[in-house]
């Protein structure tokens, strides 16, 4: 690991720590005080007394935003950073692969057959399992799919990056289709058209420490297969054949990848809908930093993604306050330029088909 | 001591023409074999296949005994070792990060680099004369440096057989002869070392034992002396060819030596079976 990638994860963390603590402070409306925002803070994590009247609540719906920003802007970068490393290409992400677009769906149909209940849960309280439903469903269209696109992309066992990015193309039409049709279905429910509207657009208001946890062991399973994927990765990079011959399971390597990426891509969805770019930028952004080496990008990837999530919304709202974006959109317009520049400096390979 | 082992080995791909039809072959310990033979013979897949990566249409490698099929990646990457043509790494890497993948086999997931990875992470760029060029990105190195860097991390595989794929192709005559003096090497230690070459004056001088290979079928085994003779060459190359000899220095007495030579009017050269394109020669 490079000297700089060293000193770079202690700061990132600290960075982290600091637009955390801002972002309790700041918010939609008025500013608190430090050590009200604190004591609020550990109040909501059963730590002393809650604040009085609706500070308290205010209190916990900023603590469950931010901490949904930072475990979300996590999984899509760390999501992004594997998906580009199985696929050698750095176009690669959840959102162009069609995993961000089937957990959009699965979520999508899951509240829909979940009914109003369900619909509830997204925004205030209510039935405490219909966000794991929601989250197992958005899963499980993610992992259809990545599944699609891949088995479509592939032959003779080798993906090809082009026939990657078209069956993308074409599987997000898809979803994108079947989930405009479930909300013209929906339309009279106006609970139903909230939540799956919500989910379109990507929302970090309202979280529930039941979302925040969702996300966040979705991202800690996807930690976990780092030790198994990460020097995988980077031999990977030498040819399918190479890597076999040092004594690389390949295809359980990037299984464990996909799958990953799909899982915690697939959280992130479920519980603040599409936000994309996060894991077409984040790695692309830190990769020039510390390398290409995934050893150091990964959990470099994923200190980044909080902080720029945390820090894009911290942004925001210090500066639009109330009439703030939907961090999907938001994203949306930064990452579309970033996405063309990141086009035209990969011309020469597009040209090259 | 015989360490790997092809019996009546058929490879394809696809499963449509045979490649490598029926096919034995031996490997010993502390012998430099050459496998030699016109293009679309099957030698390179032949190597594959003896490195475990390519599965048998049918008949069997035998390594200890046991299939090779069942070792699993990380035990039979411990064991063999390969030289492949050309290598690719993640931009950025290092030659000695490069060399390090060599040691994949032998090292736990996520753990820290070992005395013994070092080590043999630094005989190998010394052994093949990149130790100062260690710190260097791989994509900075000429092309025989490249193959020198595929040639240090499969040394630091540390495995007793040793695959090598047209190790020369690319480099100037001092640089040939300085491979095949490390392969050399590399078998005196003990290992069993092949090596598919097009070159068969570098394998008569250096090789115990050549192997010549025409259409997936071995068509002599030797020394070079034996393999190389007018005859078997004519009906392999056709007759434009001068033969000579000349002493070895590994041997300290007389191999063959041969040149393409043009003895009467031009003609195509047969077009060998289309194998496996990407296979190369």
């Amino acid at each position: 690991m490079s000297r700089r990638a060293r000193i770079a994860r202690p700061i990132l963390l600290v960075l982290l720590l600091a637009l955390v603590l801002a972002s309790l402070v700041v918010g939609r409306t008025d500013s608190l005080s430090f050590t009200t925002a604190m004591r609020g803070a550990a109040a909501a994590v059963g730590l002393g007394s809650p604040l009085e009247g609706s500070l308290q609540a205010i209190v916990e719906l900023r603590l469950w935003r931010v901490l949904t920003a930072a475990g979300v802007g996590a999984a899509l970068a760390l999501s992004g950073a594997l998906l580009q490393g199985v696929f050698r290409n750095g176009l690669a992400s959840p959102g162009v692969i069609g995993v961000s677009s089937g957990a959009s769906l699965g979520a999508a149909t899951a509240i829909l057959l979940l009914g109003g209940e369900a619909s509830m849960s997204i925004g205030e309280s209510a039935g405490r399992f219909a966000p794991l439903i929601v989250t197992l469903a958005a899963f499980l269209g993610a992992a259809a799919a990545v599944g699609i696109v891949v088995v479509l992309a592939s032959r003779r066992g080798r993906v090809s990056m082009p026939a990657l990015l078209l069956t993308g193309i074409a599987v997000n039409a898809c979803c994108g289709g079947i989930q405009a049709a479930i909300q013209a279905f929906s339309l009279r429910d106006y609970q139903l058209i909230r939540a799956i509207f919500t989910w379109t657009f990507g929302s970090l208001d309202d979280k529930s420490a039941t979302q925040v946890a969702v996300v966040w062991s979705a991202l800690a399973l996807g930690l976990l297969v780092l030790p198994f994927v990460s020097t995988e990765l980077d031999l990977l990079a030498g040819g399918e054949e190479d890597a076999r011959s040092l004594g690389v399971r390949t295809g359980r390597s990037r299984a464990l990848a996909v799958g990953a990426a799909a899982l915690i891509a697939a959280a992130a969805v479920a519980v603040a809908g599409q936000i994309a770019f996060v894991g077409l930028i984040v790695p692309h952004l830190l990769r020039g930093l510390f390398g290409r080496g995934h050893r150091t990008l990964l959990p470099v990837c994923v200190l980044g993604g909080a902080v720029f999530l945390v820090g894009a919304e911290f942004l925001q709202l210090s500066v639009l306050g109330h009439s703030a974006l939907r961090p999907g959109t938001f994203m949306s317009l930064i990452g579309g330029p970033f996405f063309i520049v990141l086009l035209l400096r990969q011309k020469k390979e597009f040209m090259s088909w | 001591m015989v360490m790997i082992e092809a019996r009546a080995l058929h490879l394809s791909f696809d499963g449509d023409r045979d490649v490598v039809a029926g096919l034995d072959l031996a490997l010993e310990g502390g012998r430099l074999a050459a496998l030699v033979g016109p293009n679309g013979a099957g030698k390179t897949t032949l190597l594959k296949a003896l490195a475990g990566l390519l599965e048998p249409r049918s008949g069997e490698i035998m390594l200890d005994g046991r299939s090779l099929e069942g070792f699993k990646p990380r035990e039979r990457a411990r064991r063999i070792a390969t030289v492949p043509q050309e290598g690719r790494a993640l931009q950025g890497t290092t030659v000695s990060e490069f060399v390090l993948g060599g040691r994949y086999a032998w090292r736990r997931p996520w753990s820290p680099l070992t005395a013994a990875d070092e080590a043999a992470v630094l005989a190998a760029l010394e052994s093949a004369d990149l130790a100062d060029r260690r710190e260097d990105r791989v994509e900075e190195l000429s092309g025989g440096e490249r193959q020198r860097a595929l040639f240090a991390r499969a040394l630091a595989q540390d495995a007793e057989i040793l695959l090598v794929d047209e190790p020369t192709a690319a480099l100037d005559p001092r640089h040939q002869l300085w491979v095949f003096d490390r392969l050399a090497e590399q078998a005196d230690r003990g290992r069993a070392v092949l090596v598919v070459t097009h070159d068969l004056n570098l394998a008569s001088q250096y090789a115990d034992t050549m192997h010549l290979m025409a259409e997936g079928r071995l068509v002599a085994s030797g020394a070079a002396s034996e393999v190389l003779s007018a005859e078997v060459l004519e009906g392999l190359y056709g007759p434009d060819f001068l033969i000579g000899e000349e002493r070895s220095a590994r041997f300290g007495e007389p191999r063959p030596f041969i040149l393409p030579w043009r003895r009467g009017a031009d003609r195509p050269p047969e077009e060998p079976p289309r194998g496996d394109p990407a296979a190369g020669v």
